[in-house]
């Protein structure tokens, strides 16, 4: 069976010349949740938009569950990877919290009955069925970014991208996220520079560096070697520094 | 930055009167909609020095106002600016329309004072027409009524929007503002000098924001049109709710009502 | 400039709802064929950037007063004129019916005064013409400020008309117009300040971003902030200039065209929409007149309404208070089982 995701030989560049991805080569499996860490502009971001199709024109070939990422099956990848912006208010445009989580199915023309019943069922794994008919400009960070995932549960995607996931979440909320995303079997795909939440919940991690894979590995692993992550900027998860006090 | 919290509480406010009781089959908004403007035609159509017969047209306003539970200073503070427009546009009448209406007691009230006064509060009453349905009707509901009556759909896909990103972009422009002002103390505005980068900026950020927002509708089928669910309401108390209104309207509107009660008494 | 519903007859209510739907439906088939889905989350963002950017105290220079920013003129030099006018639309709607900004009555009067004139005379005929074949920063502060100065004289001229036309107010028209126009040449001079600084400063960072950009580079010939004043105070006195100029000469020619459209006693409009608005007008005050021009024993009749009056609104206002406690107490008792 093909990968989830498959990047071969891929580079990509905004501005000609200058590439932002650099012959990147990784793939996925299916179920597995993987960590994307790297300095800003290490090309975290770019990945996941490229899976997508928010950015196109890349070199190589990059796949998703065995479909080429092309014009011709942008449908049916946007439809099986659901991408979480890193900014909730620009997820969610609609005005209530089940609007915009219906978005996604009825676009895909579910009926109404369908739509609701999955409208619940992402809102019941992400425990927030209570704030259905919540104005989205009154919920709080932590609300909008449980309710931005929700909206992308409810097209029942197989994989799951994020983009920084636990930024400008309080410590419970940063909890709350990660018993979630703990809890999501689908596989993931967690672009962040909170090493600990990577820790917490990717099994595999890629880590970037100027628009090129410098290791991809076992977390726990990958996450231990203080050297490595010094020497790209980074620093060791908090909870493996070791009591300072 | 008073302006800034004071739209988004305005904004709170619809919103709160909207997922009210009136989304559980209450009256229809198109039925709200209807009778405010069938209100404010018949008030600015009365002749310019009926006061009296425009004086029943408060009864619209009261009963409103106590239903809705509406405190009457929110709607003094809109109604201000009304005010002083038609001061101005009826202060003419004082000066060349001198005729004696009725001298009491040894006050003088000509026609240019009562033709004033007429208009004056003519603006008064639409304006807090306007003000009672403001807050009375959520935008889901008032775009719910526009499409009924045929608005395109590009434009209430824009009012829709619009309300989403008005309190991001409005709490947006206080933090600018704020970090402007701790850096340039003493200062009350933005200065010419910063005008353009100031405003500039925060056209920069929505214009990125909007990009993104694109991103997110394209990224779950989004092919040119935005699907909000159809609201419940009563059907039958809202047809009774235009009818009855209409009525009352209609005989406060061409019949001396005030006097005929007046004379009875 | 906002019009409140009282200044407006609804006969000239109605024409002007009139005129501003055919811009609209126009605009609308317009972005239709251009089939393009980003623009309607951009137009959307865009009206809440206007709305946002109106909350802005710009401090004029030289004065201790600010101004603001009405936004039309600089929309259309971004999204473009039929989608800046109809982002404005949804900015007066979204004031009128949520904000209770400007009446309902007085909506397609404020569409066709402030959206109109921004958008097609500033935006498709002034900054076209100005910046279309090649951009510069020069070209850009020329074609906001005339763009957003001729739009506002525009904009106060036609709500001196319509408030004329419909003869709610007996100041005549040229006291009308003198006090209107120079009021808002000084608020198009800020208008156009700030439209112009804000696009030198998006045609410096993101020149893509504006409407009709073609990609020929930026120029460099930076303005500096003196020359800007100077071309600010230009504009003003030469629009100044004009104004009296056009006041001082042909009053009698314009009032006399004016009295022929409008007349300050009676409409002799022609046109179906108009005639029908007008017919509706004529309904409703053809009823009559009943109570007080030439009333000879006035003083009793005022005395007798003033009681009615009050005695009929303290029974509507009781028993508008007698329903709700009675409603309460039903909802109340729903609830209780």
């Amino acid at each position: 069976m093909a990968a989830d995701i498959e990047f071969k030989n891929v580079t990509f560049s905004y501005d000609k010349g200058k590439n932002v991805l650099h012959d990147i080569c990784f793939s996925i499996e299916h179920g597995v949740s993987t960590g994307l860490i790297g300095a800003n502009g290490a090309g975290k971001s770019t990945i996941l938009k490229l899976v997508t199709g928010l950015v196109t024109g890349y070199q190589g070939t990059a796949s998703v569950q065995g479909s080429i990422v092309n014009k011709d099956n942008m449908a049916d990848i946007r439809r099986k990877a659901g991408y979480v912006f890193q900014d909730a208010d620009s997820q969610l445009f609609m005005s209530t919290v089940y609007e915009d989580v219906a978005f996604g199915p009825a676009n895909y023309g579910c009926t109404e009955e369908e739509t609701e019943q999955r409208v619940m069922e992402a809102l019941r794994k992400v425990n927030m069925e209570k704030l259905k008919d919540r104005q989205i400009y009154r919920m709080s960070g932590g609300e909008k970014k449980l309710a931005s995932i929700a909206t992308i549960l409810s097209m029942k995607p197989e994989i799951i991208l994020l983009d920084e996931p636990s930024v400008a979440l309080d410590p419970g909320n940063r909890k709350n996220l990660i018993q979630i995303l703990n809890g999501m079997p689908e596989t993931k795909v967690i672009a962040s520079h909170d090493l600990d939440l990577v820790l917490d919940t990717c099994e595999k991690t890629i880590l970037l560096a100027g628009g090129r894979i410098i290791k991809y590995g076992d977390t726990k692993e990958l996450l231990q070697d203080k050297e490595l992550l010094e020497a790209y900027g980074l620093l060791l998860p908090l909870c493996l520094q070791g009591s300072r006090i | 930055m008073n302006k800034a919290r004071q739209a988004a509480k305005d904004i709170h406010i619809s919103d709160n009167a909207g997922s009210g009781s009136s989304a559980k089959g209450g009256i229809h908004p198109l039925a709200r909609l209807i009778v405010t403007f069938i209100y404010i035609i018949l008030v600015v159509s009365f002749p310019s020095y009926d006061l009296a017969g425009l004086a029943g047209m408060f009864i619209y306003l009261l009963v409103n106002g106590i239903w809705y539970g509406i405190s009457a200073k929110p709607v003094l503070k809109r109604a201000w600016p009304v005010f002083l427009v038609a001061i101005l546009a009826g202060s003419a009448g004082l000066v060349t329309d001198r005729e004696v209406y009725i001298t009491y007691s040894g006050i003088t009230i000509t026609y240019g004072m009562l033709g004033m006064v007429t208009l004056v509060l003519k603006g008064m009453f639409c304006i807090t027409a306007s003000y009672i349905l403001s807050v009375t009707a959520s935008a889901a509901q008032i775009c719910h009524a526009l499409r009924l009556i045929h608005v395109p759909e590009e434009i209430i896909m824009v009012i829709l929007l619009m309300h989403r990103y008005l309190i991001v972009l409005i709490k947006e422009v206080e933090r600018m503002q704020q970090a402007y002002k701790l850096r340039a103390p003493g200062r009350k505005g933005i200065q010419f000098k910063n005008w353009g980068s100031f405003a500039g900026l925060l056209l920069l950020r929505s214009m990125d924001r909007a990009e993104e927002v694109y991103e997110s509708m394209k990224l779950r089928g989004f092919h040119g049109s935005l699907k909000y669910p159809l609201l419940k309401s009563g059907k039958r108390a809202s047809i009774l709710y235009v009818f009855l209104w209409g009525i009352f309207l209609f005989i406060f509107r061409f019949f001396p009502v005030f006097q005929i009660a007046g004379s009875l008494l | 400039m906002h019009m409140a519903d009282a200044l407006l007859s609804p006969a000239v209510a109605g024409t002007m709802y009139a005129c501003s739907s055919i811009a609209a439906g126009y605009s609308v088939k317009k972005i239709r064929k251009e089939d393009n889905d980003k623009k309607i989350p951009v137009m959307g963002v865009m009206g809440a950037f206007v709305f946002a950017a109106q909350m802005i105290n710009f401090t004029i220079p030289g004065t201790g007063s600010s101004g603001h920013l009405c936004g039309g003129m600089l929309l259309s030099a971004v999204l473009g004129p039929e989608a800046g006018f109809i982002t404005m639309i949804g900015v007066l709607l979204v004031q009128g019916f949520l904000f209770a900004d400007g009446g309902l009555l007085a909506l397609g009067a404020n569409i066709w005064n402030m959206a109109f004139y921004g958008c097609f005379i500033g935006g498709m005929v002034i900054w076209r013409h100005i910046t279309g074949k090649n951009m510069s920063r020069k070209r850009i502060i020329v074609a906001s400020m005339a763009g957003s100065i001729i739009s506002l004289q525009l904009g106060a001229f036609s709500v001196t008309l319509e408030t004329l036309a419909s003869g709610v107010t007996k100041l005549p028209f040229a006291v009308f117009l003198a006090a209107m126009q120079p009021v808002h040449l000084a608020i198009g001079c800020v208008e156009g300040a700030v439209t112009a600084a804000v696009l030198v400063f998006i045609y410096e960072t993101r020149p893509e971003l504006l409407w009709n950009y073609k990609g020929n580079g930026i120029k460099e010939n930076r303005l500096s902030y003196k020359q800007v004043v100077i071309v600010f105070a230009a504009a003003a006195a030469v629009t100044g200039g004009l104004l009296s100029l056009m006041a001082s000469s042909a009053p009698d020619g314009l009032e006399w065209s004016i009295g022929k459209v409008a007349g300050t006693t009676e409409l002799e409009a022609e046109g179906s929409i108009y005639s029908l608005a007008e017919g509706i007008q004529s309904f409703t005050s053809l009823l009559p007149d009943y109570s007080l021009k030439n009333g000879s024993s006035s003083a009793g009749t005022a005395f007798s309404g003033i009681l009615g009056g009050i005695a009929v609104i303290a029974v509507c206002a009781i028993a508008c208070y007698i329903i709700k406690y009675f409603r309460k107490k039903a909802l109340k008792g729903q609830e209780n089982e």
